[in-house]
Formats: C-alpha cells, structure tokens, sequence
C-alpha cells in the first residue's frame, strides 16, 4: 500500500497498483526505494484525489500507454474525441472539479485521464459559436477595437473550411 | 435674442473673432479631454475583462493543455482555429500562437473581389504556421483569375511543404503559371502533389511529356504520391522510385509507347497506378511487363484503342485491385491474382464478358457499376461455378432492368454452394432493390454503401472507411 497525502493535509492509502498509475508517483515511488515513507501531492486536493484514485482503480490493469504515445507535429492521425461510456460518467462533474482533474492528471502524469479531460471540454466547445463557447466558460468580450477589426477580417476566411 | 442663455459678449466684430477662437479652443480642448477619457475608460474597461477572464475556471489549464484541446477541436469540425481566435484575447495569443492550427490551409478562388481577403489569409495561414511546421495547401481556382500571387506566397513557403494541391477551372494561364512559379522550386519534405487544370481551347500548354522535369527541377525526394490531371499531366515533375501511387490523367497528353514505358520505369516503388484517358501515340511495339515489384493496384479509366499497349507494360500476375471504368475492350491478358475487382461503366459485349469471367479466377470481391451483362453471367448456374472466391458484391447505380439479374445471381451462389457472405448497395441502388431486399436478406448480408466516387488507391480514403451496415 502506498500513502499519498494532500495539498490540504489529508492522507489516502492506495494499493500501489492503483497508484502506479501515475507516472509521477511511480517514479517517486521508485526514488525513495522500499520505505513506508508517505508520498506529498502538494499540487492535489483531497476532493479531487479521491476523484483521481476513484479512476485509477476502475482502469487498474489496463496497458499503460507508451511513453512516446504523445502526439508529435508529424503524427497526421486524426483525435478522436470518444469517450468510454463509464469515462464520461466519471467525468460528468462541475466545471471546477472537471478543470481540477485536468489539472492534477496532467501534474501525476495520468495520460489516459488527461486524454478524457481534454475530449471532454473538446466536446462541450464543438459546434458552438465564439459567443456560446464564452457563455459556457463564463468568459467575456476582451478584445481591443484593433482586435474587433482584424477578426470581423478572419472571419471571412471560414468560408473555405 | 440668440438663446435664452444668453452671456455677455463684446461688442465688436473684431472682439467677438477673438473670443470665438477661444471658445473653439475650449471646446477642442474638453473635445479631447472626453476623447482621452472615453480611450482610459477602453483601457480600463478591456483590463477588468481580461482580469475577470483569468479567473474563469478554463483559465487554470496551463496553455499547453488548451492549446491540445484546440487542436482535438479542429480535427472534429473545420474553422475552428479561427472560432478559437475569436472568444478572448488570451484564446487568441494561444490560437495564433499555435502553429499547427494553421497547418492546413484551403483557399477557394471564385471572385476578384474577394481575392486581397483570400491573399491575406494564406499569408496568415503561412505565418502563423511557421517556420518550422510543416503545411498542406489546397487552393482551388474556379473562374480565369490570375493566381499567381498565391503560388508566389506558397513558392516562398516550399521547403516545409508537405501537401500541395492545386485545382484549376479551364484558365488559359494556368498550365504557364504553374511552371513559372514551380519551376526550379526544391520541395524537400514534399510527399503528396495534385495538380488539376482543365483544358479549355484558349489554353496555352505543352502537350508533350517532356523527358526532363518542368517543375521541381530542384528536387522533391520524398514525393510518394502524385496526381496530375487535365493539361496538368505534362508538367512533369522529377518522378523517383520514393512514388507509391500515380494519377496520369492524359487526356491531353501526347505520350508515345516509349513515354509511358520510360515515365513507369521511372517509379519502380509503384504500388497505385491510375490511368485515365491515356491513349498511346500510333506506331508503338509491344515491350513486355516492366519490372514494378511493388505494383498491386491499377485503375484503367476511359481507354479506348490503346488498352493492349497500355495494360502490355504492367505485371498484371502481380494485381491484386483493379478498377475498369468506361473501358470498352479488355484483350485477352489474364489477372490470376486479382482479388478485388470493380466495373464501372464498361461497354462490354458478350465476348469481353466471356473473356473477363476467365481472366479473373480469383476475385473474392465486385463492385459493379451498371452492367447487366455481367450480372447475367455470375447468375448462370453451371459447372465450373464462375469465380469460386466470389464473397462479396457492391452495387452502384443498379439499372432498374438489372434489379431480377441481382436476385438471381444471389440465389444462384446460393444454390450452387457458393453464396456470397455481403451484398452492398449504394443509395439508388438500394431504392431500386426495395422489392428484393427482403427476399435477399435471408440468404446473405446486406450492407450500405455512401454515395461516392470509386474508392481509390486502396489505402487513401479506402472503401472500408466508407462503408457501414444497416439495417433493412
């Protein structure tokens, strides 16, 4: 068992297993050798470490994918932004814990949660119009008059796909 | 009375000049002020939306994870980068910024007025994905207007140039404008080039295929596939053995017996070879198949008189997929490997059918494009049973004639134990079965095909993409 504390102090036991998911633990993990030692996630909070280790354990076993799976300039394979039925599931959380997780999967080198977090907000941003996709983040018009201009410019590039 | 404010003012001409132009000071003055004020309060109000704009939960994601999200984003929609470029200022910084978003750039040339927007987004396109990623350009001129500044932009762009496409309606300087600007160009990460220009009776082009190459005369090494097409055919860029699949549309084009054997022995690593409209100068031999070790897939497409010479260069024992579109006679040559077969449009008698159900014995999969001949002669019960392997069917435009010939065919297979495991119809083709589907149904698999021009080479866009079940 592996004990994994929080940003804000709280203590998780996991199998190491489950937690080896993480590419970030498993290589602390392999730094500090055989030792009881707990491991500190400064960056994690415990709602969303619990979210985090809650996935880990429904894909424990599951190939890891290969380190040099990452997308690179030369790779013309199309992303696919399909999500597993249970994936979407898990992920089906506010705003906040759904940008947490991105967050905390990204700083545990999680790639397959990353990859979930990322299609999900590519999902929830497709099809929708600049104005909707601010609505949704619950951002605002920012741009500069010169900004306004050039846009209103690029806008007629759509046109050719 | 002036007003009802009324102020005291001088009393003379003279006076009144003096205090107007101070008045209009003033005024210009407190003019400004407000102008100055109005643009503070702009900067003001801009810095409290990008301040109000950080705090937003997306706002945490580090710009790598967004800009990997934008780039999932565009492969599923098109535009997108410019969608993403307009919700915010940081959106925008990170779009731009981006040079894979711009990676791809399609331009569609229709109206002169619309051409300084279209140059303008090229360029963009160009700088923003540079200088070191590499680009697909795809720029389609469909009325006579003068695109050169378009190729200057891309010439100037070449060296990370993987993708060039260039389609052009009938305009008479196109064949000239595509040489002087490709001319001596070095495309050294060049891998896909298509060049389309319709012949019109104004257009200045050389017919000939010239023995050294028109364009690229620098080089494109890494070219593995290339199409050309209309009067583009004789641009003649260098061709090496690195070209995997080749589009000859030479309907325009004057090509020897010789030209066509020299242009293929020039491309041993041939896998794909297309022809379309080629016809052989008078007076050729005869040479025997040339050495294309790698060579499975032809499509022979409107040929006419010189099929023998055409098909004479190919090592037909090597063909696994051939396509026959608007052929009209097929010599006695024989396909011992072919396994995946289409006809489409072929003005095959009796003869040529007898001669193709012969020279095919190992075809595992049809597609037929309306020929009632051929359906009546794979329905013929008999033994030997016609093509043994025969597994598969795709229907296009099934005449409504041909709708009992399918039917039999099927029962048939049935019948003589060699049933076909699918039968695959295309929309029309589907509506003019409707009576059989049922009864056809029972006996085999019956699958959907879209409407679309013939898949082909296999691996570009493959027919396996293309097809999906359904239900009946």
């Amino acid at each position: 068992m592996v004990t994994l504390v929080t940003s804000d102090n709280e203590k998780f036991t996991a199998d190491k297993e489950v937690a080896e998911r993480s590419v970030l633990i498993k290589n602390m993990l392999e730094d500090v050798g055989e030792s009881d030692q707990p491991i500190p996630l400064p960056n994690v909070s415990s709602s969303v470490l619990k979210k985090v280790l809650e996935y880990c354990e429904h894909h424990r076993g599951e190939p890891l994918p290969a380190a040099d799976a990452d997308t690179t300039q030369d790779d013309t394979r199309k992303r696919t932004t399909d999500i597993s039925e249970w994936d979407q599931k898990f992920i089906t959380v506010d705003q906040e814990m759904l940008f947490e997780i991105i967050l905390a999967a990204n700083y545990l080198d999680i790639k397959s949660l990353l990859d979930v977090g990322c299609k999900t907000v590519a999902n929830m941003i497709k099809g929708k119009t600049p104005e909707e996709i601010r609505k949704l983040f619950n951002i605002v018009n920012d741009f500069t008059p010169e900004e306004e201009a050039q846009i209103k410019k690029e806008n007629e590039w759509a046109e050719d796909r | 009375m002036l007003s009802s404010y009324e102020p005291s003012l001088p009393g003379s001409l003279h006076e009144l000049d003096s205090h107007l132009e101070v008045l209009r000071g003033k005024h210009a003055d407190l003019v400004r002020q407000l102008e100055e004020l109005g643009e503070e309060i702009r900067v003001a109000e801009t810095k409290r939306a990008r301040m109000y704009n950080g705090n937003a939960f997306i706002s945490r994601l580090p710009p790598e994870l967004l800009s990997h999200i934008f780039l999932i984003c565009q492969d599923s929609f098109s535009s997108f980068q410019i969608k993403a470029a307009s919700v915010c200022h940081s959106w925008r910084e990170l779009a731009t910024g981006t040079p894979l978003l711009w990676a791809n750039v399609e331009i569609r040339l229709e109206h002169t007025s619309r051409m300084a927007s279209k140059l303008h987004k090229i360029e963009s396109y160009l700088n923003r994905s540079g200088p070191s990623t590499l680009f697909a350009a795809r720029i389609h001129v469909q009325k006579n207007l003068d695109f050169s500044a378009f190729l200057k932009l891309i010439a100037s762009h070449i060296s990370r140039c993987h993708l060039l496409s260039i389609t052009s309606s009938p305009e008479t300087k196109a064949w000239e404008l595509l040489r002087e600007h490709l001319e001596s160009l070095h495309a050294p990460k060049l891998e896909y080039l298509s060049l389309q220009v319709r012949w019109s009776s104004a257009s200045v082009y050389e017919s000939k295929w010239s023995i050294t190459p028109l364009i690229f005369k620098g080089g494109a090494p890494l070219l593995r596939l290339l199409q050309l097409t209309g009067i583009a055919s004789s641009l003649r860029p260098p061709v090496s053995k690195a070209i995997t699949t080749l589009h000859l549309h030479g309907v325009f084009m004057l090509l020897t017996v010789s030209d066509y054997r020299a242009i293929l022995s020039a491309v041993p690593g041939l896998i794909n070879l297309s022809l379309h409209g080629l016809e052989l100068l008078e007076g050729g031999q005869l040479g025997g198949s040339l050495d294309l070790p790698q060579l499975r897939s032809v499509r022979c497409r409107k040929f006419k008189n010189s099929t023998a010479l055409l098909l004479d260069a190919l090592p037909l024992n090597q063909l696994e997929a051939l396509v026959l579109c608007e052929v009209d006679d097929l010599p006695s040559f024989d396909f011992p490997n072919v396994k995946a077969l289409s006809v489409f449009e072929c003005g095959f008698g009796v003869s040529e059918i007898g001669n193709l159900v012969l020279a095919f014995p190992s075809v595992e999969s049809l597609t037929i494009g309306s020929s009632s001949l051929l359906y009546m002669a794979l329905g013929i019960e008999g033994d030997p049973v016609w093509w043994p392997k025969l597994r598969r069917i795709d229907v296009r435009d099934l005449e409504p004639e041909d709708v009992g010939s399918v039917s039999r065919l099927v029962k048939a297979r049935q019948r003589t134990n060699h049933p076909l495991e699918n039968v695959y119809f295309d929309g029309s083709s589907r509506r003019r079965a409707k009576s059989i589907l049922a009864e056809l149904q029972s006996l085999t698999r019956i699958g959907h095909l879209d409407d679309y021009l013939e898949a082909w080479p296999a691996g570009h866009g493959s027919i396996a993409d293309r097809i999906h079940l359904a239900d009946y």
